[in-house]
């Protein structure tokens, strides 16, 4: 077929064209599409790419015991027979552009113990997130949605739920004020892991 | 015009698509088990339109997604048509699904050479759970919103990447506007366009291969156009007109707005996922880890679908395929029906409870759409704080959890529950104050002293029975009442005692009690003050001991003495300071029968300030409701006085 060299040299060229043609359509292309889909992605990625900034003072009231403590009852509020009592928890919250004050966050049962010291636990169960309602009749928690139950040291009575109730650091000042580092964390999970 | 047409084809060559697209050779004739993948097309369809329109309507914030769809349910035209179609073609639309992948895999339609077309049918599958998944929770409301908060923390627990995966999906680690805008901007934009992509795969792959027709030599052979088009168009209408009945007798729910500090008791999935929310309480699959039965069993049964095709080279592998899918199809059915019965049917504690949790979530529905539609309508803060900030809601839940133990409201803890302890309905040891304040409330202490406290009886103060300290005192309340009680129940002093009963009510300047009859009142004040009866006497007037600055003047008219002063009494002003401090002289102070704890520091101002308007009845109600209400408060007082009257 090529019994023209020069014909050779013009096949040999125009491939050599051809490659580069192929070539740069393919980078060019390929960069004016993944401009805006990287673009795009990362800006979609943004709940795990960004730093978080360091949330506005939550209000340290004052007498707080320490750093995250928020007070949210009495101790005169608890009955004396350890009987827990759901409490709400409210603090100031930021979502997106709102910034809204005192409001409710999340719950916590208190109870006072034999002793007289004063436990709280997330209200939150830990398979998967529902509220725990407090059981009177069997003086257990029990969760509203899969059956998960707890006895009122919070240690689960049940395989459903992978870890006991979520105990949380309570402190009671002269006052008899009672203070409680709010904080959930991880659902579903067997170990403890606090969620941002 | 056939001159344009032939233009219009000259220039398009739109002709042979239009054949392509009708004229399709059905082997064995039309028939109606072919519907299905066309009904499914159609409910798209549905929802195509009915979103778009929706979204020319809906508004994604927290503060603005539950409020936009209430205006779309309640006000707009058609609203509650619109919305109620999209609802429930979407539950058509996954039961449609569900045939279509039963008849393909029975019929054995996914093996070779289809199956890339069984595959990108998976994949639709997929997107279609997806966009039910997203679009429960847009509305923002208690139901979608805690349904939701289960699937993104399954999302959550998926190996390696699961919290960076609900990070994303949720728009950061909690729920807010961003979980909003995104499940929107997935619902409406990311998956539909996803749902067009490999739907027009499917049917272009579907067209390459023909029509699965299982015996050929059935009928003779048809034409999709007119033939199956007829069938299909019968079997669409029958859908439709299922989703008109749904939208027109059930309608879509809109439960109360999405409230993180309100726990949702009630909260199930969509009913067809009820029976992977029924998986997960068994205990022994959650002792292997959530992971293991929210995600691994469920992804393993997705694979062995996914490799049916493959399955089926085998001898057998047809046979086993359809086997293992009529078991699973036993099994899902099975969960979904025990789901059913244990929360609508069974008697046992949970089941109660999940049937009293759903009256209580429509409750707060019905509530917050009376108070979305009263004088205040709905703040800009959004519709969660109507809920938040009602008294008639939140009064009764602080009821039972701070006055319950003691008191009782009508035989029960405000909630209507009955207060139990270890199985056993417990005992009061405080007044029912369900009458608290009334006319009634005020004669039932002036002649039924010990029944009102005999509750008392059932505690004790430092050692001693309060009944004793209440009950027996010969020189207290108790004691005035059982030396008077003949005399005030005397015919003639009929006049004396409703005047006292005026007089005392109206020291609480209630709305709620208001007219007050002025005579009476001048009736009972003299009464009050001096004894005035038409029979028979007082050996001790009520000023003796009560003091009282009557409403409206600036003296008082005698002094402290040893009983409660009586200033304001039962209104909201003396409810809180009682409340609060209820040991103070003003109160309870002398004689030391006071057992109530004081309030003022475990008490935040705003429950007190809910608790007390809501047991003096301060807050909004439509007109509709109070008319009802009334109705079934006479209902209800009239059957008490026959039982007390046998």
């Amino acid at each position: 077929m090529n019994e023209n060299p020069q014909d050779e040299a013009v096949t040999e060229d125009v491939s050599r064209r051809n490659f580069m043609t192929k070539f740069w359509s393919v980078v060019i292309g390929g960069f004016v599409s993944l401009t805006p889909i990287v673009v795009g992605v990362s800006f979609f990625l943004d709940p795990v790419l960004r730093r978080k900034k360091a949330a506005g003072s939550t209000g340290e009231a004052a007498g707080s015991p320490g750093e995250g403590f928020l007070k949210v009852s009495s101790q005169s509020a608890l009955p004396d027979d350890g009987t827990p009592v759901f409490q709400q928890i409210r603090k100031n919250v930021v979502d997106a552009w709102n910034t809204y004050i005192d409001q409710p966050v999340g719950s916590v049962y208190l109870r006072k113990t034999e002793d007289g010291t004063v436990t709280a636990f997330n209200s939150e169960c830990p398979h998967l997130g529902c509220t725990v309602s407090y059981v009177d009749s069997s003086q257990q928690y029990k969760c509203p949605c899969h059956d998960s139950k707890f006895e009122l040291d919070g240690e689960r009575t049940n395989e459903i739920p992978p870890r006991p109730m979520d105990q949380l650091d309570v402190e009671v000042d002269e006052g008899g004020n009672i203070w409680v580092k709010f904080q959930s964390y991880k659902i579903g999970v067997s170990q403890q892991i606090p969620k941002s | 015009m056939k001159k344009l047409l032939e233009w219009l084809d000259d220039r398009t060559g739109y002709r042979e698509v239009v054949n392509e697209a009708l004229f399709e050779r059905i082997p064995g004739g039309a028939r109606w088990r072919y519907v299905w993948g066309s009904t499914l097309v159609f409910t798209f369809f549905l929802q195509v339109i009915t979103g778009i329109f929706l979204w020319t309507a809906y508004a994604p914030s927290t503060q603005t997604a539950w409020e936009s769809v209430y205006y779309i349910q309640n006000q707009m035209t058609l609203g509650w048509l619109v919305r109620g179609i999209h609802h429930f073609a979407a539950q058509a639309m996954v039961v449609l699904l569900v045939i279509h992948l039963l008849q393909v895999i029975i019929d054995g339609a996914y093996k070779a050479p289809r199956e890339v077309n069984f595959w990108l049918g998976i994949v639709l599958m997929g997107i279609v759970l997806g966009l039910s998944l997203t679009g429960y929770l847009l509305p923002w409301d208690q139901k979608g919103y805690y349904a939701t908060k289960v699937a993104t923390n399954i999302m959550g627990v998926t190996p390696a990447i699961g919290t960076e995966v609900q990070q994303v999906v949720q728009g950061g680690s909690d729920y807010g506007h961003h979980t909003l805008t995104r499940f929107f901007a997935l619902h409406a934009g990311i998956l539909p366009g996803l749902l067009i992509a490999f739907l027009g795969l499917h049917i272009a792959v579907f067209r390459r291969h023909g029509i699965h027709a299982k015996d050929p030599n059935h009928a003779p052979e048809g034409m999709f156009w007119p033939d199956q088009i007829l069938k299909d168009a019968v079997a669409c209408l029958a859908v439709l007109a299922t989703v008109l009945l749904l939208s027109i007798y059930k309608g879509a729910e809109l439960s109360a707005p999405a409230d993180p500090s309100t726990p949702y008791d009630a909260a199930r999935p969509e009913w067809y996922f009820l029976f992977l929310f029924r998986f997960l309480k068994f205990e022994f699959i959650d002792k292997f880890g959530l992971a293991f039965g929210a995600i691994y069993i469920p992804g393993a049964l997705m694979l062995f679908l996914t490799m049916m095709p493959i399955v089926a080279i085998w001898r057998y592998g047809h046979k086993l395929n359809v086997a293992v899918t009529v078991i699973l199809t036993a099994c899902i059915m099975g969960l979904t029906g025990l789901a059913f019965y244990e929360d609508w049917y069974s008697d046992s504690e949970a089941s109660v409870k999940f049937r009293n949790d759903v009256a209580a979530a429509h409750q707060d529905a019905d509530r917050v759409r009376e108070l979305a539609q009263g004088p205040g309508g709905i703040p800009p803060t959004g519709a969660v704080s109507l809920l938040r900030n009602d008294p008639l809601t939140q009064g009764p839940k602080i009821f039972a959890a701070r006055c319950a133990s003691c008191h009782r409201y009508n035989g029960h803890d405000g909630t209507g529950h009955i207060v139990m302890v270890e199985g056993e309905e417990a005992p009061a040891t405080a007044a029912d104050l369900g009458e608290f304040g009334s006319r009634q409330w005020v004669e039932d202490i002036l002649v039924n002293y010990q029944e009102v406290f005999a509750p008392t009886r059932n505690t004790t103060k430092e050692g001693t029975n309060l009944g004793e300290l209440f009950l027996d005192d010969e020189y207290g309340m108790a004691g005035w009442v059982k030396e008077h009680k003949e005399i005030l129940l005397m015919p003639e002093n009929q006049e004396a005692l409703n005047g006292l009963k005026e007089f005392l009510v109206a020291q609480s300047g209630r709305e709620d009690f208001a007219p007050y009859d002025e005579a009476l009142v001048a009736k009972g004040r003299d009464v009050f003050e001096n004894g005035t009866l038409a029979k028979g006497e007082f050996s001790s007037n009520c000023l003796d001991c009560h003091d009282v600055k009557v409403r409206g003047e600036e003296e008082a008219l005698g002094f402290p003495g040893t009983a409660p002063v009586l200033t304001g009494y039962a209104g909201q002003e003396w409810l809180k300071s009682f409340i609060s401090n209820p040991g103070t002289e003003q109160h309870y102070g002398y004689g030391d029968k006071n057992a109530m704890p004081a309030f003022e520091d475990s008490l935040p101002e705003r429950e007190l300030d809910l608790l007390v308007r809501w047991m003096l009845n301060d807050y909004y109600v439509s007109a509709e409701k109070s008319s009802h209400s009334e109705e079934s408060d006479h209902q209800a007082s009239s059957d008490k006085s026959e039982t007390a009257d046998p």
